[in-house]
């Protein structure tokens, strides 16, 4: 049996390695909104629904189509995009011509949220909805002598290169630099020629699917999924963006990451506050650096 | 005498009940430089703002080349030929000095100057590699004229280009866009600095409140009794 001091090494060393894999998770899972609010400055708060719709997805093309979850993370692809692009020009360009952009955006995605838990509760019935373990590699990952669940390297063998490809998009093509143009100014984007409401649009569709893309490794990271799912993954992916710095794609990287860690770590030593661990990090970046990890302050010249 | 390139006729410009432009009408052609004086709050950049595209004329057209162009999306307009510098310069910060430029250059229709070119007139040479957010505040303006010179515009509007740099910067400046000028451009140059003015332009449009109250040689505009009594207060001006 090991003595108390090599318990507690052991679970520091659990706290650590399994918060990274649920945090490249969260990242991912969050990456979208985070692109939605950088490019058009607003706060999809029916992010987390996109997320329950993707695990709603994958059960669905699962048990109607038998497709394997991880093909399933790459077939809601494109379907969120092209309804990303609809909900986009039906909505957003209402949106722009209103001298209040922010707050309007705020109760409007607050009802999108609403609606879509409330046509997947009326369409598919407010159980929770799970896939067998063993649709996925299922046998625990032994490192450094101790057993992590198979799920959380699934998740996070499969957010990774997404999100590798999504910061390739975002710095190695000439789409993603227009959208990092876009990010930082609108207007000046506009100056250089770029065609600001396309970019914005691509964008939305963007974020859109990779929140879905996310849903679909959610249903096994989180146990299931449910309609009413959404608002409590939205608090958590804007408690990441925003620790990390709201806007910048590296932020939300390193928030995820640290976001895991601080949960994987409550879970050892403190399980019960668990829960509040988004709360905490919004509560301390806003107190102790409001631009956010890798937020500069603010110099114009 | 040519073609007016750009020609602005009695635009107004109305934020709920509040005027900020109020029938402005002005035109400008190839290789004349015009200034665009006033006090804070007087419409100059509402004016460009609007120009732009960036908000729709409430009255007035605007035409460029012929082509009434008011209400057309602020990209087409900059890709047609009419382009801005900004008040505050903001240029694209994580991205390189050559990523700002090329953004532009590949909006570009037909020729024009090539990167070197631009880096070399707008003294950028030696820092197409550096971060945009990595350059001081000179060399993040002359970037923003360089990103706005990329799409080989014929009229070139320069927004308080000359705001928080040093005299020997704002001699730089001054230089580059007499250069521009020469070129062909026609420049609108809004500007607070009457010395710096004075390098560039000859003729002015002064506004106030929305309202043009002078429109001349520059000269004329410092000796103008409501030119006067708008920057010095009524007193000087009686």
């Amino acid at each position: 049996m090991p003595n108390e001091g090599k318990l507690a090494y052991l679970l520091f060393e659990y706290s650590i390695i399994a918060g990274v894999l649920l945090g490249i998770f969260y990242a991912f899972l969050s990456m979208g909104l985070n692109l939605i609010f950088g490019v058009q400055k607003i706060i999809n708060l029916a992010h987390g629904d996109m997320v329950m719709l993707g695990g709603f997805g994958a059960w669905e093309l699962y048990y109607t189509y038998h497709v394997n979850p991880i093909l399933a993370v790459v077939i809601v692809i494109p379907f969120t995009v092209a309804l990303g692009l609809a909900l986009y020009y039906l909505l957003i360009p209402r949106l722009s011509g209103a001298t209040d952009m922010e707050t309007l955006s705020l109760v409007l995605f607050f009802g999108v949220s609403q609606v879509i838990e409330a046509l997947t509760t009326l369409g598919l019935g407010n159980n929770e909805r799970n896939l067998p373990i063993n649709s996925i590699p299922s046998h625990p990952i032994h490192v450094l002598g101790q057993a992590f669940a198979a799920e959380a390297w699934v998740a996070a063998g499969v957010s990774l290169p997404l999100l590798a490809l999504f910061f390739f998009y975002l710095y190695g093509t000439p789409l993603g630099r227009q959208t990092r143009a876009v990010m930082a100014d609108s207007n000046e984007a506009a100056a250089v020629g770029i065609d600001s409401g396309r970019v914005s649009a691509i964008s939305f569709g963007i974020g859109l699917a990779l929140a879905t893309s996310s849903g679909v490794m959610a249903i096994f990271v989180l146990g299931g999924v449910n309609p009413s799912e959404g608002p409590g993954l939205t608090i958590i992916a804007f408690a990441i963006v925003v620790f990390g710095s709201l806007g910048n794609p590296f932020g939300t990287l390193l928030g995820g990451v640290l976001f895991g860690i601080a949960y994987e770590a409550a879970q050892v030593y403190a399980t019960s506050w668990s829960d509040l661990v988004p709360l905490v990090l919004v509560l301390g970046v806003i107190l102790l650096k409001p631009q956010g990890l890798l937020g500069k302050r603010t110099r114009v010249v | 005498m040519s073609e007016a390139e750009l020609v602005v006729d009695g635009v107004s410009k109305y934020f709920g009940g509040f005027c900020a432009l109020d029938a402005v009408s002005f035109e400008i052609r190839r290789g004349e430089a015009l200034g665009l004086v006033g006090p804070n709050g007087s419409g100059k950049t509402t004016l460009l703002n609007v120009i732009c595209g960036l908000y729709p004329p409430t009255k007035g057209q605007i035409f460029f080349r012929g082509f009434r162009i008011d209400g057309h999306k602020p990209h087409l307009i900059a890709r047609a030929g009419i382009n801005r510098t900004f008040q505050l310069a903001k240029p694209f910060k994580s991205l390189t000095v050559r990523e700002n430029i090329d953004l532009a250059l590949s909006h570009r229709k037909g020729d024009g100057a090539s990167l070197d070119e631009i880096l070399n007139l707008t003294n950028l040479t030696g820092m197409v590699g550096l971060e945009a957010g990595n350059l001081n505040a000179g060399q993040q303006k002359r970037l923003d004229l360089a990103r706005a010179i990329s799409l080989e515009p014929s009229v070139l509007f320069i927004d308080e280009l000359g705001a928080g740099l040093n005299p020997v910067e704002l001699n730089e400046l001054a230089e580059i866009l007499r250069k521009m000028q020469y070129g062909g451009r026609a420049i609108v140059v809004v500007e607070h600095l009457m010395g710096f003015l004075e390098k560039v332009v000859d003729h002015v449009l002064v506004l106030n409140a929305g309202r043009e109250i002078f429109r001349g040689e520059l000269r004329n505009a410092l000796n103008d009794q409501d030119v006067k009594r708008v920057f010095l207060g009524d007193s000087i001006g009686h």
